[in-house]
């Protein structure tokens, strides 16, 4: 408004410092947005040239890790592993923060959940391999991948309480009075109406959370822990591919180090091949 | 319908209606949210099988005091009703009044076309099916209420289709089948027509005049012309100065709209109100 | 009283003072018709004859206003019933012109012919059906409703009146056929003057149906 009065005294014409202003903006806009998106496209660029190779090498996909200096060997324990933490991790998450975010918004309106959901969120994932390690493998003595799905489930906890939360939010009031006005139950009315319309919501918000998952690294390093031979027992150590990513990086071989760009480009691809699917199920879920 | 007396006065043609039966019978009711009173002694003898209509400017309780004959208000937290709301002689403001009950009762109709995100005949049958009918008389009570509605022949090819795809004024007269569905005694309807086209509103008051016959009609309307032609009564109601609601006059339509007693009554539905 | 709506009170303050207007209109019209008779004069009954055009059209010009107004504002209530009534007092209004040309048609009649006899009863009848005209307008200005019902009670006068003139005029047909064509066009006059005080009945019917709603039968 400012910078319109100063035009105006200036004796420009108002459309023309409305367009002047306008072209400003528009170009601020613009150079913001290149701003933000080209590290993300350089990285991501950085990412499939350098993991590209790695990824289309032969048993990459198939084989489990060889001994470091054997050349070839793949990330096949990785891949089970991470796999297989994410979906106990989501199978103990969703259902929970799913209840809670159906509790909060239909029947709580506390503060004290919201409080800790966003303090939960707010902690940094090393403080969940933490809680893995303190809770699970003190007690068990040993490393596994239960340790990690559980360490998972507490980190995915509250981004699928939010998502659950206000995509029930979002289900219009009138929905639900509709309901209790037949003289439906509150609860029936919860579960038979109002959630079924929040569905897409629920569902994006937990493959969003899955997707957050399968990409870290700092909770399993206490937890699952990794290992190099393929391993499907989750009470035993489990590899995954965020640590097979850490590991390999640090170590001085050529083909492990490929392999760690590959693990990285292969756990790009999945986090965005579940974003699209949240996406399209959301669209879907419009119609 | 109007019958014409050989009589020097002419006869308004609510007299006759006069006679009917109580049906839900409201008085001394008060209404607060928190501290603060949002209708003051309001009081409304609604007859069984008229259409009973509330006007009023906006913020007058009528709304409110609509949402209380079947305790909607009950979803306000920190709402409170005092005094009696008389449904067949029992008082539904009464902390023994079994709620789940009353709303079958007491069905509502409300502003926006509301249909849950379901199939045609799955909004219908919502009600019946929860509360556990069988199967045959279910698909019957939905076909019965579509008819009722005028909306059978209109979808009957497409039951199982979504409700989201019909029209505004079709979505509205699922919901009232919706609603007719659990077989009430009354029905609200919360300003029914206000988000539909005049046509698809003109069906809406055509479809009042039929159920009528079988149940019990409240309104809320903002439109007054809506409430001279379909309603038998008329109550009128205002802010006092305390911004509470109040029932200013009550009585047959005709007279509400031929010659109000209450010079405010005369302001308002002349549009001198300011 | 707030004025949400100044354009439609607008209008109906004019269809009022149109209503007024045509009122006096006729009540001059009836006042010179009865000149006319009285004072033998052709010319005042020629031009009560053609002014009675501008009465008609008038007439025409508030009936399509009333109309244009229950058109476009859906008046209720009181403003229902002013434009209703409003609309009737115009039809009985042109009428009671009607009823003046007819009286001024007489009086060129008779002019033509001798005086039958001296007008006593007949100017007396036309006074108070005059002042009766005149009031009714009042009460429509004031929508005095208790005026109204008084001045409908003063059509038992003008009825006597007639009645009396009737005996009169039908006395003079016996007495010589010579007579009859005078005392036939002077009976028809009569009538007219009685149609007139019937109207203004009709009007004050309407003054009490604007004030109550009630559609009532004063006579």
């Amino acid at each position: 408004m400012a910078v319109y009065g100063i035009g105006a005294d200036r004796g420009m014409s108002r459309p023309m410092v409305r367009i002047l202003i306008d072209r400003f903006f528009g170009a601020l806009i613009v150079l913001s947005v290149m701003m933000a998106a080209i590290p993300v496209l350089v990285l991501l660029l950085f990412v499939v040239i350098k993991g590209l190779p790695g990824l289309l090498t032969p048993g990459f996909f198939t084989d489990p890790p060889f001994p470091q200096g054997v050349p070839g060997g793949g990330v096949f324990n990785a891949i089970i592993g991470t796999l297989e933490i994410v979906v106990i991790g989501s199978l103990l998450a969703v259902p929970i923060g799913s209840l809670i975010g159906i509790f909060l918004s239909e029947y709580g309106r506390n503060q004290t959940g919201d409080v800790i959901s966003d303090v939960l969120t707010g902690l940094p994932s090393i403080a969940f391999g933490i809680f893995g390690y303190t809770v699970v493998v003190l007690t068990t003595h040993h490393f596994s991948a239960i340790s990690a799905s559980i360490a998972l489930a507490v980190l995915m906890l509250p981004v699928i309480l939010r998502a659950t939360e206000s995509a029930l939010l979002l289900v219009p009031q009138s929905l639900r009075e509709a309901g209790l006005a037949l003289g439906a139950p509150r609860w029936r009315v919860t579960l038979e109406i109002v959630v079924p319309a929040a569905l897409g919501g629920i569902v994006t918000g937990a493959l969003l959370a899955m997707a957050r998952a399968a990409g870290e690294t700092a909770p399993l390093l206490f937890t699952a822990f990794g290992n190099d031979i393929v391993q499907t027992n989750p009470f035993q150590p489990m590899g995954a591919l965020s640590l097979t990513v850490f590991r390999n990086a640090l170590v001085p071989y050529n083909n492990l180090q490929d392999q760690a760009w590959a693990a990285a480009l292969l756990l790009v691809m999945l986090v965005a091949a579940t974003n699209i699917l949240a996406r399209l199920y959301v669209r879907r879920s419009q119609h | 319908m109007i019958s014409i007396r050989m009589q020097t006065e002419a006869a308004p043609r609510a007299v006759q209606d006069g006679d009917a039966e109580i049906k839900l019978d409201a008085r001394h009711v008060n209404f607060f949210y928190g501290d603060f009173q949002a209708l003051h002694d309001a009081a409304l003898s609604v007859r069984a099988r008229r259409i009973t209509a509330l006007i009023g400017p906006s913020g007058c309780g009528k709304t409110t005091f609509l949402r209380i004959f079947n305790r909607m208000h009950d979803l306000t937290p920190g709402t409170r009703a005092t005094g009696e709301v008389l449904l067949d002689g029992h008082n539904v403001l009464s902390s023994d009044t079994d709620v789940i009950r009353l709303r079958r009762q007491v069905g509502m109709l409300f502003q926006r076309p509301n249909p849950f995100p379901k199939s045609i005949f799955d909004n219908v049958a919502y009600g019946p099916h929860m509360l556990g009918w069988s199967k045959a008389r279910i698909n019957q009570v939905v076909e019965e209420s579509l008819k009722d509605t005028g909306l059978w022949d209109e979808v009957k090819t497409r039951l199982h289709r979504s409700a989201l795809n019909l029209s505004g004024g079709q979505q509205q007269r699922l919901c009232l089948a919706r609603a007719l569905a659990v077989e009430p005694q009354v029905i609200l309807m919360d300003e029914p027509a206000s988000a539909l086209d005049p046509i698809a509103t003109l069906r809406i008051e055509e479809l009042m005049q039929d159920l009528k016959q079988r149940y019990t009609i409240v309104i809320v309307t903002h439109n007054m012309q809506q409430a001279a032609r379909v309603s038998d009564f008329t109550a009128f109601m205002l802010m006092n100065e305390k911004r509470a609601g109040e029932v200013i006059e009550y009585g047959p339509t005709d007279d509400i709209f031929n010659r109000p007693k209450d010079s405010r009554t005369e302001d308002y539905i002349t549009g001198r109100f300011g | 009283m707030a004025t949400t709506r100044t354009l439609f009170d607008q209008e109906l303050a004019e269809l009022k003072s149109g209503v007024v207007r045509m009122g006096s209109m006729v009540e001059q019209a009836i006042a010179e018709s009865m000149r006319a008779l009285v004072d033998r004069n052709n010319a005042l009954a020629k031009e009560v004859i053609a002014r009675d055009q501008e009465v008609n059209e008038l007439h025409r010009l508030l009936r399509e206003r009333a109309f244009m107004i229950m058109a476009t504002q859906q008046p209720v209530a009181r403003d229902l019933r002013l434009i209703v009534s409003f609309q009737h007092m115009v039809l009985e209004l042109e009428r009671m012109g009607d009823h003046a040309v007819g009286i001024a048609r007489a009086a060129l009649r008779l002019n033509d012919l001798p005086q039958l006899k001296p007008y006593i009863d007949l100017p007396k009848m036309a006074e108070i059906t005059e002042s009766q005209v005149h009031e009714i307008l009042g009460a429509v200005i004031e929508a005095d409703q208790d005026k109204a019902r008084a001045i409908a009670e003063r059509d038992d006068e003008v009825d006597t009146l007639y009645h009396k003139i009737w005996d009169e005029l039908v006395g003079f047909m016996i007495q010589d056929p010579a007579n009859v064509q005078r005392a036939a066009i002077l009976l028809f006059l009569a009538k007219d003057l009685e149609r007139i005080a019937d109207r203004v009945t009709n009007i004050a019917e309407d003054v009490v149906f604007l004030h109550t709603g009630r559609i009532v039968e004063l006579s």
